[in-house]
């Protein structure tokens, strides 16, 4: 109760009940259009495919199996998948999200030469749609050639080296290092925004302190901005894990990543008959619920650290 | 920088400064800008795929000339997608401030109402948002973007009967459900401005809301003189994110037709991605350099 938007002495009781009434009458009817179809799509999962065939879903299934599941898997590699994808999941966001915010607490916090150019970049990073750098990009690491050294070593022996990385996970790791990974501009754009907003006192203390400008980064800024941490590590997990553009363009080594998978057993189905579709339907949401599981219990086990994190940034004032 | 003179220019503050975005902009010239200007080059040529690689035929302004000239229906997308992203936009950014601070304060069931509003975020894979139509049991099971929106008229359907069963005015009913279709796609857009207005509603330090009270400030004075201006970074960037995201979504026409055209008619799809792009570009200046000069910082 640090703040209130209506001063105690103008609330009376009444008015602090309706207030309460409306806030929990418009919540609730917000939270139920967010969240009807998912609830829809579990409940569909949960059916019976002939029961879903005559009555449709309603919310709570009629009878409750978990039949689609156990079916699904036999044809669906579900643990395949999801070790491929949470391999690149993994490696990458820790590489995005510590690049993104050294990039982003040089754009917030140093008034260098060429910032305004740097921070152009970034914004132009996150408007162009990815699918037009992709073709040149996969033509790029088919014939990968880091930063030219194979050309140079190309000049001495007559041809260029150059390996091919198009289907190893280096190809997801090198722009989740370089800060160009998946979204990677709005993590830098949400960083630089919070660190420039910080006090410049704190920054100064520091350095009275004798601490370098790597050390400020690490052990003074980044404790103070852990929200906005754990809010990009959440998302960068949840947009690798639900990528399916740019894995499913490259047919990784591993194996096939999880998403492109679904959406491959949507085109499945055309042309399928109507009794067989109904199965296949509430099977499909079986697979889609299950896919989704890792980042509900991920979401799961970070929401206290993410609701505590943004309460307590909240107390340093 | 390579130069003797440059380098003595630069103060420790421009070294350390540029130390920090080394990474990103090695990344950005080899892994962004250099496949970019590759995929202008192809706006000029046409294309073919072949074993060893791409093969292209130089064809000049011929791509162009017929995006500006010839081809009508993206214009005309160009054209309603500037309309209704101003609207969406500006309805996501209201709303989500208002529940954001409906969401700060503590209060029985606060946690289960963001959960339920993060929620979509984690739901937004591609596979899911197209899958929503078949839950209403069209017979076809294809990927379609407009099925989302059966989806959310079975959801306000729902909403409609219950209503309807009480018989109160059906036309008044009609019109609040047909907002309530516009809501849930919004609502799906929505989670990430939450969580940022949240982040930036509790930066604003607690003692300033104390003094306002002490000086018998009303709420809405408050609101409008405290929270307000010191929210103004969060809008900015808020505002940017929406805009971007509105037009870079998968579910948007164009970047369908993009899409489509990527498969078969490579060189045009560069094209009308870069006209895209380039728009987009335009229309974020021009965002921040009108909001950013009302933005209020903390110092």
């Amino acid at each position: 109760m640090r703040k209130r938007l209506i001063p105690k002495s103008v609330l009376t009781p009444v008015v602090k009940f309706a207030y309460n009434l409306f806030r929990y009458a418009l919540l609730a009817g917000v939270s139920y259009l967010a969240i009807f179809p998912i609830i829809k799509m579990l409940s569909a999962s949960l059916t019976e495919s002939e029961a879903f065939y005559n009555s449709g879903t309603n919310f709570i299934p009629p009878v409750a199996t978990f039949q689609n599941f156990i079916h699904s898997m036999q044809y669906f590699k579900f643990f395949d998948y999801a070790k491929v994808t949470g391999l690149i999941t993994i490696t990458c966001t820790i590489c995005t999200v510590f690049v993104s915010s050294l990039v982003g607490y040089g754009i917030g916090r140093y008034k260098f030469k060429g910032r305004n150019l740097v921070y152009a970049c970034v914004l132009f990073t996150i408007i162009m749609p990815i699918q037009t750098a992709q073709l040149p990009l996969t033509y790029y690491y088919r014939w990968f050639d880091l930063f030219g050294i194979g050309k140079i070593i190309g000049l001495f022996t007559g041809e260029a080296v150059t390996i091919n990385i198009l289907h190893s996970l280096a190809r997801f790791i090198l722009p989740a290092v370089l800060g160009v990974g998946l979204r990677a501009g709005i993590f830098i754009f949400l960083f630089q925004s919070f660190f420039s907003g910080m006090p410049k006192d704190l920054e100064e203390a520091a350095k009275i302190d004798g601490c370098n400008p790597f050390k400020i980064y690490w052990k003074v800024m980044i404790p103070n901005i852990i929200p906005v941490l754990v809010t990009v590590t959440l998302l960068s997990i949840i947009y690798y894990w639900n990528d399916s553009l740019i894995v499913d363009m490259a047919k990784l080594d591993m194996g096939s990543a999880l998403m492109p998978q679904v959406e491959s057993l949507v085109e499945m189905n055309i042309g399928a008959s109507q009794m067989d579709l109904m199965q296949r339907k509430v099977e499909y949401y079986a697979i889609l619920i299950t896919s989704v599981t890792p980042l509900i219990l991920v979401f799961m086990f970070g929401q206290k650290y993410f609701v505590e994190c943004m309460d307590r940034s909240g107390s340093k004032g | 920088m390579n130069n003797k003179k440059r380098r003595r220019l630069l103060t420790p503050d421009d070294k350390t400064g540029l130390l920090f975005v080394l990474p990103f902009i090695i990344g950005f010239i080899f892994l962004f800008f250099k496949p970019l200007l590759e995929s202008v080059n192809y706006t000029f040529h046409r294309i073919s795929v072949d074993a060893n690689g791409l093969l292209l035929e130089p064809i000049g302004f011929e791509n162009w000339q017929y995006l500006v000239t010839k081809d009508s229906a993206f214009v005309k997308q160009i054209s309603s997608i500037i309309t209704s992203v101003t609207v969406e936009v500006l309805v996501i950014m209201f709303m989500s401030i208002f529940l954001a601070v409906l969401l700060v304060n503590k209060f029985p069931g606060r946690l289960l109402f963001r959960v339920c509003l993060f929620l979509p975020m984690i739901f937004g894979a591609d596979a899911v948002l197209h899958s929503f139509g078949m839950i209403g049991g069209s017979s076809e099971m294809t990927a379609n973007s407009n099925e989302f929106m059966i989806m959310s008229g079975e959801t306000t359907g729902f909403i409609k009967e219950i209503i309807s069963s009480f018989g109160i005015l059906t036309p008044l009913i009609e019109k609040f459900t047909a907002y309530a279709d516009k809501l849930f796609k919004l609502l799906w857009n929505m989670p990430l401005q939450i969580v940022i207005f949240i982040i930036g509603l509790q930066a604003i330090p607690p003692h300033l809301y104390e003094v306002a009270k002490m000086e018998g400030a009303t709420a809405w004075e408050t609101f409008w003189k405290i929270t307000f201006p010191l929210l103004t970074p969060s809008i900015l960037l808020c505002l940017i994110y929406s805009v971007i995201d509105y037009f870079n979504a998968t579910t948007n026409t164009i970047v369908q037709m993009i899409d489509e055209n990527m498969v078969n008619r490579l060189d045009y799809a560069c094209t009308q991605s870069w006209a895209y792009s380039l728009l987009i570009f335009v229309i974020v200046l021009v965002i921040n350099a009108i909001v950013s000069r009302r933005v209020i910082s903390m110092d």
